[in-house]
């Protein structure tokens, strides 16, 4: 099954994200944004679709602003 | 409840100044309650002696007139020729005009020649004061008289009167309280003749203790026992308080030393001193009451407390007027220096986040990197076992590896842009560090 994307509105941001989702014990790679989605970040981060309500629950706790999610 | 820097410090300021100005006025109620206690002691003291002195210059004054009637030679005269109808009509003049409420001249047995009041004559008057004038001595006292000779001298109707006491009790008085005074005649051979007496009845006599409060500002009154016989005092409706009994008890009008206290008159509270009259036998016959309403000091303290209090409220309000502007620029430019550190810190804090997933990232692209190495070198060890799926997961692996590398570039940049970012943002910290200490220590560093 295909990752499932999430993406913010700049690389801070994905940083964090990043950063608070290792904290939570949730899996995620960095990725580079993929052409389709419209974002001024340059990054993205992909996570298993299994881990991704665990993963949202965990952005939201951090306070993380989500751009967006694609499946 | 948290509360903010402005109501923090205002808060403090209010308190500071409320306490200061509680404590000032404890501090001067307490102080002005005892000094205040001791000038009115000192008040009533000195005006009990004043009152004590009117006393005693009336009791001077009917001395030194009878010892002046005694040797009038028209009175000499009378006297040795027992002319009752001219020394009665002498004795009236000389009594209207000197204010006296009796003068009675004797012969040498005592009995009565004439009388100013008119009366009975050549009767005994019974007085002591007499018998001892005609042995040569001049008397002069303070003297309780009783009925038989006030109704003989036709006073009694200024004496006669029921006295209020606690709890709607009365008392008939019959007796006056007097001044007299009794000194011999003689003749011009210094031989006694007979003997004059006089006096003044106190009884509803109002003009020592009216000169008393005149002069001196209190409240007098003169008691026979308990009751009050003349005074100053008013009543609530403004008419004299007299024939009333005292409030005050029994003992402390027993002498012989002066009572002070407290005690109320008429429905006002005063500071009282009460000196007891002595006759010429030392004994208590009356006391002269002397008073000052405590209201008198009461309302200098309650005034002096409410001017404390009111320009301790004005003084709060100037106080606030001043601080206000001072906490509201004070609290502006913390609240500034506080979003420039909150600032600083989210940037800095990117930074060293940054720092940290670059790191894992390099790391998870080193894994990659190997794993990759370690496909390649079995398809060389061995070309003919699995090579083509094995170079198919390299390629996939490759392109892993690939994202991962503009990852890396990405990140690098990124991190280059926070790492000048978080200099400008340290040289910020530093600005707001020598801010606030110069905010503190009000010089620069």
């Amino acid at each position: 099954m295909p990752d499932v994307i999430l993406f913010f509105s700049s690389n801070a941001d994905t940083m964090i994200a990043t950063k608070a989702l290792k904290d939570s014990g949730v899996t995620a790679k960095m990725i580079p944004k993929p052409a389709s989605i419209t974002s001024t970040a340059n990054l993205a981060l992909a996570v298993d679709p299994a881990a991704e309500a665990s993963a949202l629950a965990a952005l939201g706790k951090a306070n993380v602003a989500l751009g967006g999610v694609v499946k | 409840m948290k509360m903010g820097l402005r109501v923090q410090l205002i808060g403090t300021l209010i308190g500071a100044i409320l306490i200061f100005f509680v404590i000032s006025a404890i501090a001067a109620n307490t102080t002005m309650s005892s000094d205040l206690s001791n000038l009115a002691k000192r008040e009533v003291t000195s005006g009990a002696l004043g009152f004590s002195g009117y006393w005693d210059s009336k009791k001077d004054q009917v001395r030194l007139l009878t010892t002046q009637i005694a040797i009038q030679d028209a009175i000499r005269k009378d006297v040795q020729t027992k002319n009752g109808k001219a020394l009665g009509d002498a004795l009236s003049n000389i009594a209207r005009g000197a204010e006296l409420s009796f003068l009675t001249v004797t012969d040498t047995s005592g009995k009565v020649i004439a009388r100013a009041n008119g009366g009975t004559t050549g009767v005994k008057t019974g007085s002591p004061y007499i018998d001892r004038a005609l042995t040569g001595e001049t008397v002069s006292t303070a003297a309780k008289l009783g009925d038989a000779e006030l109704q003989a001298e036709q006073l009694a109707p200024q004496v006669d009167t029921d006295s209020k006491g606690a709890g709607g009790t009365t008392t008939h008085i019959t007796d006056g309280i007097a001044i007299v005074s009794a000194a011999p005649i003689s003749d011009q051979n210094e031989r006694t003749i007979g003997a004059i007496y006089a006096g003044v009845v106190m009884n509803h006599a109002y003009d020592v203790v009216d000169q008393a409060t005149r002069s001196l500002g209190g409240k007098a009154a003169i008691l026979l026992g308990q009751s009050i016989v003349a005074s100053s005092i008013s009543n609530p409706d403004g008419t004299r308080f007299v024939d009333s009994d005292i409030a005050l008890p029994a003992t402390s009008l027993a002498g012989p030393k002066p009572y002070q206290g407290t005690d109320t008159e008429a429905g006002t509270d005063y500071l009282t001193e009460v000196d007891p009259i002595l006759d010429d036998q030392n004994t208590v016959i009356g006391a002269r009451w002397y008073g000052i309403p405590l209201s008198t000091f009461r309302e200098i303290q309650a005034h002096t407390i409410q001017s404390i209090l009111l320009w301790g409220l004005v003084g709060l309000i100037v106080a606030l007027a001043l601080a206000i502007p001072v906490v509201e620029r004070l609290s502006r430019l913390l609240i500034k220096r506080s979003r420039q550190v909150r600032a600083s810190a989210k940037e800095l804090s990117v930074a060293i986040v940054g720092s940290e997933v670059s790191g894992d990232h390099v790391a998870m692209t080193k894994a990659a990197v190997e794993k990759q190495g370690e496909i390649l070198s079995a398809v060389m060890a061995a070309p003919m076992n699995g090579a083509t799926e094995k170079v198919a997961e390299a390629a996939s692996l490759n392109a892993e590896i690939y994202g991962d590398v503009i990852v890396i570039d990405t990140l690098a940049t990124e991190m280059s842009n926070r790492m000048q970012q978080a200099v400008s943002r340290v040289n910020e910290l530093n600005d707001v560090a020598e801010g606030l200490s110069e905010l503190v220590t009000g010089t620069k560093n």
